[in-house]
């Protein structure tokens, strides 16, 4: 892709992934669904997670599976709320961009 | 690189960043290696590039999460300046040297802790070395009272035994007694004299010898366990 993704683009983006789970996702789930539209790297997407978890976005609770524990992520009342702006916003702004592409603002 | 390798640098490389947030990223990393599987193991190490560019991302972003001049691409996320090359120590190539020295604590804290527990360090040290050479001076300080009391007996034994037969002609009786016990006093010193020798000449050198053979055990181990 030629345009880059800014940090509220992919934490939209990882809010928005999560938010498909009703009992919440994990780590490497969510780097491959992210992947599948967007191409980033593996790294990138920890620091996101982190971040979102300390901004109370994202909630995090362990479960075991196959006799480890795994680590699920869960959307917040605040991150629903936040991934709901960042809809509202992305919405004008990509309508803004294609009435401006189409000709004619 | 394999994973486990791959899992140490990366812990050795967040040391300086906060404990739980260390204990987060090296437990969601571990995670992430678990759901990837075994198989895509050296992929998911590609992806990732290397131990450096992860804990750079990591600490990029916890210095300065509120910094809005991250910027995601495709091949990471940048924050004005190149943390790939310049900001984390290069270590790839002493990863051989880290195989032998096997060192898990990172060596500032391991010097900290050297410093803050160099007083029980010295005390228990001292403590040790004041206690080996004192055993060593009272075993010699045996010896030589040994050697002492020989030749003070035997100096005694002739003296007692002269006296003896000098008052021998004034007083028969007290002569006899003198003699007598000048006699056993000597005897005494000789054997005490007698016995300083053969400690001298037959157990100082096996004692000598078995402490050669012991400091060349230790250095031999020392030696075995430098090359395995």
């Amino acid at each position: 892709m030629v345009f880059n993704t800014g940090a509220a683009l992919l934490d939209a983006i990882v809010l928005a992934v999560v938010s498909k789970e009703e009992q919440g996702t994990y780590g490497y789930k969510i780097t491959q669904d992210v992947r599948q539209v967007l191409d980033v790297s593996e790294s990138t997407l920890y620091p996101v997670l982190r971040r979102l978890q300390k901004d109370e976005c994202l909630e995090v609770y362990d479960m075991e599976f196959a006799g480890r524990n795994r680590r699920y992520y869960k959307l917040t009342e605040k991150g629903a709320a936040q991934l709901n702006l960042y809809q509202i916003e992305w919405k004008n702004y990509t309508s803004k961009i294609s009435k401006l592409f189409e000709g004619g603002i | 690189m394999n994973r486990e390798e791959f899992m140490k640098q990366l812990e050795r490389l967040l040391w300086d960043i906060p404990e739980n947030d260390r204990l987060d990223a090296i437990a969601y990393y571990n995670d992430y290696f678990d759901e990837a599987g075994i198989e895509n193991e050296a992929q998911v190490i590609r992806e990732l590039g290397s131990p450096e560019k992860v804990a750079a991302t990591i600490k990029a972003n916890s210095n300065m999460a509120e910094s809005e001049q991250t910027e995601y691409t495709e091949q990471g996320c940048y924050t004005g300046y190149d943390y790939t090359s310049k900001n984390v120590p290069e270590r790839q190539d002493m990863s051989a040297q880290n195989k032998k020295q096997k060192r898990d604590i990172p060596w500032p804290i391991l010097i900290i802790l050297i410093i803050f527990a160099s007083p029980i360090l010295l005390g228990v040290g001292g403590g040790l070395l004041g206690g080996l050479i004192g055993l060593i001076a009272g075993f010699f300080g045996i010896i030589i009272a040994i050697a002492a009391c020989g030749i003070g007996f035997t100096i005694g034994g002739v003296v007692c035994l002269a006296v003896g037969i000098y008052y021998i002609f004034v007083n028969p009786l007290e002569g006899l007694v003198c003699m007598g016990g000048g006699g056993i006093l000597g005897a005494l010193g000789i054997l005490l004299v007698l016995l300083f020798v053969w400690i001298v000449f037959k157990w100082i050198p096996a004692l000598f010898k078995v402490c050669v053979n012991f400091c060349q055990r230790i250095f031999h181990i020392g030696e075995r366990g430098n090359a395995a």
